[in-house]
């Protein structure tokens, strides 16, 4: 039906209730312990900072015993660390990556208080390698953690084609409330701070 | 909601539930284990009590808004690449699907959970048209494949056992004979699905929130299959109800901290997508949203109902609900079961259609302590019964019982002799008894009575 004919159903006469405003919430700290204590609680984990992120992602490269192909953004830096082993995502059509075994994404921003990782269209141009790998191996920057949720969307970007927030793997417990990792999306998910 | 509508015989259907006493008392527990879940992710969040004081206020200022907001999201939608259509029922929106699936040429569709399109009956239309209509979503899947709707907003086939799913996966996928653990199970629907997915022709997704403010549309899945279903398919088409719009990107993040905590107890679910339109780096990709009235402007005019339609659909009140536990879902005959399915049902199908559920609840007020939008939940149901009685819809026995109540409590000797007599005869009630009540009694027990009335306890007490 028309627009406006639509909307008219919905109009309402006097002054509206007031938009509440920007919440003000708790402040959670910006801490790495929480986060990774967040994220273990979701079915994913966080690298050891003592271990040398290079040698991280190698070793995770070394043992995927498949194809392993990294997003732009992060590909980028593999390139710079010199780490071998990985494919550029490239171009071509969305179900490329079905056989991925390993995908390697860049995050730009992660958050305490729900272990969110931000993904844009600028880090992930391409949504479905996220999906479709077996496993993720997501790089985030060291200084790109911040405390809360609120903090976080304000940061996420208002314009570009999409962003998602990912915490932990993909799960269900729709088979008699038993937690189930790996429903469609990634089987695991590890993050290492770059 | 769902049309035609049907007359939901509740009592037949929870007796039907309540007779096999095994599954009720897994039911049960199975649901609270995600109320107790939601309860510990609320100790957890600080600002829990503000947060939701705000999200009350957020919805009632949408509520109040939607003709300004959602002209503002087509502006930014359209300028995004949506093409945006309007649907007044959910004939409309069938319609609205239909054509545009046709006129795309397209046969294979994957779908990920969206309760409007169970509300407009979008499957069954689309497959009596021949569309292979896929419900990527597990416990989806499931009821699919079982040819029954579900029986939860969040976990739609929680009535069922894992041996049931496994029986239903060998027949319908070929999985060993006795297979049921819910892992196997979990990931032969994945391999099955991930072959459709990779095929599908068009996704049809449910939105969790419009965000006026950036013309895009927000999905929430723990699984991943929204996400699959939008970045394979070179059409996508979004349907929405004209409730689920906000002003900001800000404030969809108030509501995507209450949704996950409040349905299954995570901080947020695994995968939040925001989509603009169309992927300009994909050449052809394609994208609908529907916006869906259908009864949706009826229920916003009614000053005393209109609340409800501040509804997440976080499934809380019906995790929290003894009835909804103890009587599952599909008692309730309508495709939101539960509190708040009872207080939406009134409104969308009609008092006399919907007229036993606002009686299904104890009034025990757990709904509205657990809804993270504040609705008012049981004052709402309490509401209906007023409006019911008035109507002249409540069954004559009902009617008779609730006259001679008032006269007995309004006559204070009376009430003292009757008290007297309870005392003593009441293990009387303990006694099977036959008729329809007998279903009533079946999961309740009369507690020990007293030895003495609580006035003689309280002369007692204070002189
Ligand atoms: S009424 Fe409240 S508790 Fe129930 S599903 Fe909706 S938002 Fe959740």
């Amino acid at each position: 039906m028309d627009e406006a004919a639509f909307l008219a159903r919905f109009r309402r006469d006097g002054a509206p209730a007031p938009h509440p405003g920007r919440f003000a919430g708790h402040a959670w700290e910006a801490s790495w312990e929480g986060f990774a204590r967040v994220l273990a609680g979701v079915g994913g984990s966080l690298a050891d900072a003592a271990q040398e992120p290079r040698a991280a992602v190698q070793a995770a490269i070394d043992l995927a015993g498949g194809r392993v192909v990294a997003a732009p953004a992060a590909g980028e830096r593999l390139a710079a660390a010199g780490v071998s082993g990985w494919e550029p995502a490239g171009n071509g059509a969305p179900g490329r990556f079905a056989d991925v075994q390993l995908g390697i994404l860049w995050a730009e921003l992660a958050v305490a208080e729900n272990a969110a990782l931000l993904f844009t269209a600028e880090s992930l141009p391409e949504r479905s390698l996220a999906f479709l790998a077996e496993r993720l191996l997501v790089l985030v920057p060291a200084g790109a953690l911040v405390g809360g949720m609120a903090e976080g969307v304000a940061r996420a970007p208002r314009h570009g084609h999409h962003h998602t927030w990912m915490s932990g793997p993909s799960k269900t417990a729709d088979i008699e409330q038993t937690l189930v990792i790996g429903a469609h999306g990634a089987k695991a998910l590890v993050v290492v701070r770059w | 909601m769902s049309s035609p509508p049907r007359i939901p015989a509740f009592h037949r259907d929870a007796g039907r539930f309540l007779a096999d006493d095994a599954r009720v008392g897994w039911h049960d527990q199975a649901l609270w284990h995600l109320r107790a879940k939601r309860d510990k992710a609320a100790a957890a969040t600080p600002d829990w009590e503000a947060l939701r004081d705000h999200a009350a206020a957020l919805k009632a200022h949408v509520l109040d808004q939607l003709p300004e907001l959602w002209t503002r999201f087509s502006a930014n939608a359209r300028a995004a690449g949506w093409t945006v259509h309007f649907a007044a029922d959910a004939a409309e929106m069938r319609a609205t699907v239909h054509g545009l699936l046709t006129a795309a040429g397209v046969r294979r569709v994957v779908k990920s959970k969206s309760m409007l399109s169970e509300e407009c009956g979008l499957n069954p239309h689309l497959e009596a048209h021949g569309f292979e209509v896929v419900d990527t979503d597990l416990g989806e899947r499931i009821v699919q494949l079982r040819h029954e709707p579900p029986s939860h907003i969040v976990v739609p086939a929680i009535h069922l056992k894992r041996a049931e799913v496994g029986e239903l996966f060998h027949r319908e996928l070929g999985t060993p004979a006795g297979l049921d653990d819910p892992t196997a199970l979990a990931h032969a629907a994945r391999a099955d699905l991930r072959r459709r997915f990779l095929a599908a022709e068009a996704g049809i997704t449910g939105v969790n929130i419009a965000v006026a403010e950036t013309g895009a549309m927000v999905v929430c899945t723990n699984e991943g299959n929204a996400d699959l279903g939008t970045a394979l398919p070179p059409l996508h088409i979004a349907v929405v109800g004209a409730e689920k719009v906000v002003p900001t990107l800000d404030d969809a993040g108030v509501l995507l901290r209450l949704l996950a905590r409040s349905a299954t107890g995570q901080p947020i679910t695994s995968y939040t997508t925001h989509l603009a339109g169309p992927d300009p780096r994909r050449p052809g990709h394609a994208c609908h949203l529907v916006v869906v009235d259908n009864g949706r402007s009826r229920l916003a005019a009614d000053e005393h109902h209109r609340r409800a339609l501040s509804c997440i659909r976080c499934g809380a009140c019906l995790n929290t609900c003894p009835v909804y536990r103890r009587a599952s879902g599909h008692a309730y005959g309508t495709v939101i079961p539960g509190p708040i399915g009872a207080v939406l049902a009134p409104a969308m199908i009609g008092t006399a259609a919907a007229r036993a559920l606002p009686f299904a609840s104890s009034l025990c007020g757990s709904c509205t302590q657990v809804c993270p939008v504040r609705i008012d939940l049981h004052d709402q149901l309490l509401a209906w019964r007023r409006q019911l009685a008035d109507e002249g819809l409540v069954p004559l026995s009902k009617r008779l019982a609730m006259r001679a109540g008032a006269w007995f409590l309004a006559h204070p000797r009376l009430f003292a002799a009757g008290g007297w007599l309870g005392r003593r005869l009441g293990f009387l009630a303990r006694l099977p008894i036959p008729g329809p009540h007998r279903l009533w009694l079946r999961h309740r027990g009369m507690p020990d009575l007293p030895a003495d009335s609580f006035r003689a306890q309280w002369k007692n007490r204070h002189g």
